[in-house]
């Protein structure tokens, strides 16, 4: 009992990282018509980013590290607006498989670049908060994941807040919805998308950086991420992007019941045929009623 | 009077072979002709379909992986256990497709690229059986039709391109044929093949079992030829994108698109070896960044860009003529 | 060849524009002076829609121009227009679905000149459109047809426009609904809200519109007062194809 308890909180912890990366993806997906498969290398980007940082001197004190680990986000933003500027936009009118290749090639030419940058050794930066926990009753909750899962909540409010609220949010959704309707109400929807862009790059960067303290970086580290993630956001429901954190929470918690009893290779299989259930049995998601939202 | 050209081709690059020796130039061109094979497949599907397979070593990896298991651990004649394995490799294809290809967007991209990582997964998860990280070696003492194996290293190259050849046909014939009109009808709009009474699921899925079987079947003479397995290349994203590579590269809209594409991408790939080396992420990251090229540059490949220089040339000396149809 | 003259609020001379290189508008010269409500009408096909996309920049202008306060608008971006005082009622149900009611109006108000009197301009549209009242919190796909309509319309009206396009509002709704959006367009009308208004529906429009140009093929074949045009053969002849 304690074990499967264990199991879950483990999951459901590092299943807030999943869901900030599938945000990110579900956002874009929502937003741009877009499946950018070079995603996780946002995340890979910003851990390096971190890593970086972290030679030229991390802060004293136990929360020192996430000092060096966050810029990383924002600097991930900026990629984001770089990756938009240069390569989406024009690929928009190359239609959807171009855009596909496209993606998958920047996904795999960042991999390479990190390999030749920095080698392709598993770093983590020796700091205190990996290993320290906290313990509750049999449990122990581990402070790394508790506080990337806390912070991954409180981006879930902001992004709720950000899109139900905001001006953007609200030109976003349209854009979403009917681009030429929105661009006929005033919404120019390239800057919607630039935005968007940047708003994902961000949110994996910023995945990157919350696993900074406990997990190791190297160059296909975006990966491991993100095939979860895709498989969550279709689990969800394509496009919903509120739905995309239950999806990366749930996929955590299969993930870490499946290893804990069975094996991680297995829990694999295991999120993939759920993926593929979920697709024969309701093919618009778990989390989504009918329409397509964001 | 093209099938009389085709096999005058093909035995005209059997003979080349032969006279070229065992040495590196038929290995270099036994692997651009499976990788021609590969793209060939892919396109039959992929690129006439215009659903993006990211998942094609996920066939590649469980076509070998049979094969060898069935070979290694019981013994069974590979030429056999191929056939299991290229089998396997179908009913994967079969599985994926019915749970993705009825439905618009990227699902179908989405769960290819995860099935071949679910496929490694496996095979690591199960190292008595397959061999786990460290991969399979094979060692060829003589030679046995039966067993696939062959010392003389022509041999392979030989069934490599008669391989290419066949395939090459074949879709050839598929793109004429009503299978092939329904594709481009379903590519064009599925709501319009629909509507003109073609199954547009069952097609799609029967084009991707198809596409996936040829590539199995590439894939065991290849890994025969290699005479080893390495898990992470045969299950991994990277050979699955230079799949998809070569036939985009090539051009997906053209018969030898493929072949165009494999030759150039071996060219590029050797030329990157020499100058980089192989390792230290050198070669993912010109694979990487050449597939982002190609796609800002031309997205409809070589062949489209070969097709419209020789149109401007044309044009240039005054002879106008057929364009390209805009995209 | 009409001159650009200090009062007019949008002009349109000689456009020409079209699809896939076939010419659809063969040179429209159009005038809205403010306050004026006018009417384009034409059958099937004549190029209205068009004409009104090209007003917005949704559709490049091959040759000629178009004018808002003298301003020229051919060549801008498309969501230039809104921002530049013209709303648009877009052809069929332009409701953005999936966002409820409310946010529908808000985003009405997105230009930022329309944003500091949202609040305001949120009330008038609700006193226009009472039925939209008790239903600003549910998505816009659960409205009925005819609420859908005056929802656009109302949303078009959060921008405080100073010239609002309406490309057939009457078209798929019940005479009794229709009844319900004209009268809602007469009362801002008499407001001295500037309206360009396209239809088929020519009585109702005409009941409306100061002025009309009345379309076929792409040309304009008649204009004039609102008297002018009934009067005139070949109005009929332009929805008959005669
Ligand atoms: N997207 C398009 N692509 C190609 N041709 C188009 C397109 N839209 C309209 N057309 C053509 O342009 C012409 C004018 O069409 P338009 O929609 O402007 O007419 P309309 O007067 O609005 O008709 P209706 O009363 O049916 O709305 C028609 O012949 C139509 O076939
Ligand atoms: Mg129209």
């Amino acid at each position: 009992m304690v074990f499967l308890l264990q199991s879950l909180i483990n999951g459901l912890l590092i299943g807030g990282v999943y869901a900030l990366v599938a945000m990110g993806l579900n956002l874009m997906f929502g937003v741009m018509k877009l499946v950018n498969f070079a995603h996780g290398e946002f995340l890979m980007a910003g851990m390096y980013a971190a890593v970086l940082l972290a030679g030229l001197g991390v802060p004293a004190g136990f929360w020192g590290l996430y000092w060096v680990a966050l810029p990383g986000a924002f600097l991930m933003g900026g990629l984001g607006c770089a990756v938009y500027l240069l390569l989406l936009r024009r690929a928009a009118a190359f239609g959807e498989a171009a855009q596909i290749l496209l993606t998958v090639g920047l996904s795999l030419g960042m991999q390479g670049a990190a390999q030749v940058l920095a080698g392709s050794d598993f770093r983590l930066v020796p700091n205190p908060i990996n290993g320290a926990a906290l313990r509750l009753g049999g449990v122990t909750v581990q402070i790394g994941p508790l506080v990337a899962f806390a912070v991954a909540l409180a981006v879930t409010a902001a992004m709720a807040w950000l899109l139900g609220r905001s001006w953007f949010g609200r030109a976003a959704r349209a854009v979403a919805e009917d681009i030429a309707l929105a661009q006929a109400l005033g919404v120019d929807a390239r800057r919607v998308f630039l935005m968007t862009a940047a708003l994902a790059a961000g949110l994996a960067g910023l995945a990157g950086a919350l696993i900074i303290p406990y997990h190791y970086t190297f160059p296909n580290v975006g990966q491991s991420f993100v095939i979860v993630a895709f498989l969550a956001i279709v689990i969800a429901g394509l496009g919903n992007v509120l739905g995309a954190v239950l999806g990366g929470l749930l996929l955590g918690m299969v993930q870490s019941v499946t290893a804990s009893y069975l094996d991680l290779d297995l829990s694999t299989a295991a999120i993939y045929v759920l993926f593929l259930a979920v697709l024969l049995l309701r093919p618009q998601g778990l989390f989504t009623r009918r329409a397509r939202t964001v | 009077m093209m099938l009389l050209k085709a096999l005058a081709v093909w035995v005209l690059a059997l003979a080349l072979g032969f006279f070229a020796g065992s040495g590196y130039l038929v290995q270099m061109a036994t692997a651009t002709a499976i990788l021609a094979l590969w793209g060939q497949s892919w396109n039959l599907f992929s690129g006439l379909s215009g659903n993006i397979s990211l998942g094609h070593s996920a066939f590649v990896a469980t076509a070998v992986y049979i094969t060898l298991v069935l070979f290694v651990r019981w013994g069974v004649p590979p030429l056999w256990g191929g056939f299991c394995g290229v089998g396997a490799a179908v009913a994967l294809a079969a599985l994926i497709g019915a749970a993705t290809l009825r439905l618009h967007g990227p699902y179908f991209s989405l769960a290819t690229l995860a099935a071949a990582a679910v496929v490694l997964a496996l095979i690591l998860h199960y190292p008595d059986l397959t061999g786990g990280a460290s991969g399979v070696a094979l060692a060829f003492t003589h030679n046995a039709a039966l067993s696939l194996e062959f010392t003389d290293g022509r041999v392979y190259y030989a069934i490599a391109v008669t391989l290419l050849f066949a395939t090459t046909l074949l879709v050839r014939w598929v793109r004429q044929s009503r299978l092939g009109y329904y594709i481009a009808a379903i590519k064009s709009s599925e709501q319009t093949a629909a509507a003109a009474g073609v199954h547009v699921a069952r097609v799609k899925v029967a084009a991707f079992c198809l596409s996936a079987g040829l590539t199995a079947v590439g894939s065991v003479v290849y890994v025969f030829y290699l005479g080893f397995a390495d898990p992470n290349y045969l299950a991994g994203l990277t050979l699955s994108i230079e799949i998809a590579l070569v036939a985009f590269l090539g051009g997906a809209d053209f018969l030898l698109g493929p072949l165009v594409g494999a030759i150039f991408f071996e060219l590029i790939d050797t030329g990157a070896n020499a100058l980089v080396g192989a390792s230290g992420g050198w070669d993912m990251m010109v694979l990487g960044f050449a597939v982002v090229a190609a796609v800002m540059i031309e997205p409809r490949g070589l062949c489209a860009m070969a097709v419209r220089g020789w149109e401007a040339l044309r044009c240039a000396f005054g002879y106008g003529g057929k364009t390209l149809a805009p995209v | 060849m009409e001159t650009h003259t200090a009062g007019t609020l949008l002009e349109v001379t000689e456009l020409r524009t079209g699809y896939l290189g076939v010419e659809v508008l063969h040179g429209i010269e159009l005038v809205v002076r403010p306050g004026e409500t006018v009417c384009v009408l034409g059958a099937n096909g004549a190029g209205k829609t068009t004409l009104l996309h090209a007003i917005m920049c949704r559709q490049p202008a091959w040759s000629g121009n178009i004018r808002l306060r003298g301003v020229e608008l051919g060549g801008a971006p498309p969501f230039a227009p809104a921002h530049l005082g013209l709303s648009y009622v877009p052809e069929g149900r332009g409701v953005l679905a999936s966002l409820t009611v409310r946010e529908n109006l808000e985003l009405g108000a997105y230009p930022p000149r329309a944003r500091a009197r949202l609040n305001d301009n949120l009330e008038r549209v609700l006193a226009l459109f009472p039925p939209l009242k008790p239903r600003l919190g549910e998505p816009a796909a659960n409205l009925s047809g005819g609420q859908q309509q005056m929802l656009v319309i109302g949303r078009a009206l959060m921008a405080a426009p100073e010239l609002i396009l309406l490309d057939e509002p009457s078209l798929g709704l019940s005479p009794a609904v229709t009844g319900q959006v004209y009268s809602a367009l007469a009362q801002l009308k008499s407001s001295g809200q500037a309206i360009l208004l396209v239809e088929q529906n020519v009585s109702m429009a005409l009941k409306l519109g100061d002025r009309a140009y009345v379309m076929e093929q792409g040309r304009i074949v008649v204009s004039g007062g609102r008297e002018r045009v009934l009067a005139d053969p070949r109005l009929r002849n332009a929805y008959l194809g005669l």
